[in-house]
């Protein structure tokens, strides 16, 4: 599905719409983590990769943020997803260091991430309801965008939220929790891929 | 994983779908309602510009047949009568006499003939789109001096920048009726416009040296009502994105000062 997903936007890439190199980006990080974690768990001596996710998360952030930053209108909103960076990765690095190690699962990070990218995506879609710009919101590829993003961290948020507590009194709940947060993973690829042909047209290229 | 386990994440995966989905529809519904209350607005909005301009032109038709008709009573009507009676008054036996009245009559006809070529100009309706605001204001301000009861002065500065023929004739019924309600209630014996162009602006200024009236008053009086109303022209100004200003004092007079931006603000 992450193939799909990156192989979609790339025959769709819009040359001067920086939007659709960054969701390219994101799906390309998301690729180098994921085969970097299969890698170190499965061919290398080293078993815990949890310490790539300490990485990961903040990159995360980073490119999702430039997303939300270049397509949100509003000066206020902008300015807070702005100055939300470096303040996140602050917090990321602290954490990393002092509360949840480099060997444990970053969960409290995440849970922040998910909060304020959830706030992004609602801040996004209310711009888009006030603005008026589409005439057909379907046909938008920010809409999908945008859905896919909440969805998928309202999950994630879910999902971190309960981990932690349920590694420690019930392992195998925690498993199970922790595959039905897939399932928004593969939302998310779904609704990205859907936001990369929904509007697409072979003759506009 | 066992069977209870892909029942439930079968279920788990049915509920998300189902909220995603609701979502999805209720978001398209609320923008689809918005964007149709929108559109109405817009629509309700295009058509009061037009009634307005429609309104605005038929105003400046009747002051223009308003104009005519003052002139044909006051200008050409004695004119002629003088001419008449120059004419029944020539003594036939004295050629000298008779040649200089003659000359006399010519000349009152001459100037009569010029303005009434003056006049024929304003019975053109296409006269703002064809000869710009600041000839068509000049224009005014000639008739207005023709009168010999007003002192009158017109300025252009910078270089004239056309606006589009609607916000043109709105802004032309404004200069208008604010000459109209300084002839009316103002008792000035000066009335000078200036126009000032600017890279992005356009500001007109009109000034009279008139009694002035109190501001707090003029809601209560017929100021406050149809036509020349200032609360209209303000109306109108921000029809056409302009602003109309006002200050005037029982002492000092009134300026008016109106302001057009080239370029329509889009929000």
């Amino acid at each position: 599905m992450l193939a799909a997903a990156f192989l979609s936007y790339l025959v769709t890439l819009r040359g001067k719409v920086l939007y659709w190199r960054i969701i390219l980006l994101y799906l390309s990080l998301i690729a180098v983590t994921s085969l970097a974690a299969n890698y170190l768990r499965f061919f290398s001596q080293v078993k815990n990769n949890l310490f790539l996710f300490h990485v990961y998360t903040p990159a995360e952030y980073v490119v999702l943020c430039w997303l939300y930053y270049s397509i949100i209108v509003n000066r206020v909103v902008k300015n807070m997803i702005f100055f939300s960076i470096p303040g996140f990765i602050a917090l990321s690095v602290f954490f990393s260091i002092f509360i949840q190690r480099f060997d444990a699962n970053d969960s409290f990070v995440i849970i922040i991430e998910s909060i304020l990218i959830i706030s992004w995506s609602l801040f996004f879609l209310r711009e888009v309801l006030l603005l008026q710009q589409e005439t057909s919101v379907i046909k938008y590829p920010l809409f999908w965008v945008s859905i896919g993003m909440l969805f998928y961290f309202v999950g994630d948020l879910f999902v971190e939220g309960l981990l932690d507590y349920l590694i420690k009194h019930s392992p195998d709940l925690a498993k199970r929790v922790y595959s039905f947060g897939y399932i928004f993973k593969y939302l998310l690829f779904i609704l990205l891929t859907t936001g990369a042909w929904c509007n697409y047209s072979p003759k506009r290229r | 994983m066992n069977n209870p386990d892909i029942y439930g994440m079968i279920i788990g995966a049915t509920i998300v779908l189902l909220i995603l989905l609701c979502f999805i529809i209720s978001f398209v519904f609320i923008y689809k309602s918005r964007q149709n209350r929108y559109q109405l607005e817009m629509k309700e909005a295009k058509e009061q510009y037009k009634q307005e301009i429609l309104t605005t032109q038929l105003e400046i038709k009747e002051q223009t047949l308003r104009m005519i008709s003052q002139e044909l009573h006051d200008n050409f009507g004695q004119v002629l009568s003088l001419a008449i009676l120059s004419l029944s008054a020539i003594e036939f036996n004295d050629p000298a006499n008779g040649m200089q009245k003659v000359e006399n009559i010519s000349e009152l006809l001459r100037r009569l003939v010029q303005d009434l070529r003056d006049l024929s100009k304003s019975l053109d309706s296409e006269n703002i789109s064809k000869a710009g605001l600041p000839a068509i204001i000049k224009f005014e301000m000639d008739m207005l001096e023709k009168t010999g009861v007003y002192k009158v002065s017109f300025q252009m500065n910078g270089i004239e920048q056309r606006l589009e023929a609607s916000r043109e004739t709105v802004v032309y019924r404004m200069v208008q009726e604010s000459l109209n309600n300084i002839i009316k209630h103002a008792k000035a014996s000066s009335i000078a416009i200036e126009l000032n162009y600017l890279d992005d602006m356009l500001y007109i200024d009109i000034t009279d040296d008139g009694k002035g009236f109190d501001m707090n008053a003029v809601n209560n009086t017929e100021f406050g009502k149809t036509g020349a109303g200032l609360s209209n022209m303000k109306k109108r100004a921000a029809l056409i994105n302009a602003r109309f200003d006002i200050t005037s004092t029982p002492v000092t007079g009134t300026a008016i000062k109106i302001t057009i931006p080239f370029v329509l603000q889009t929000p």
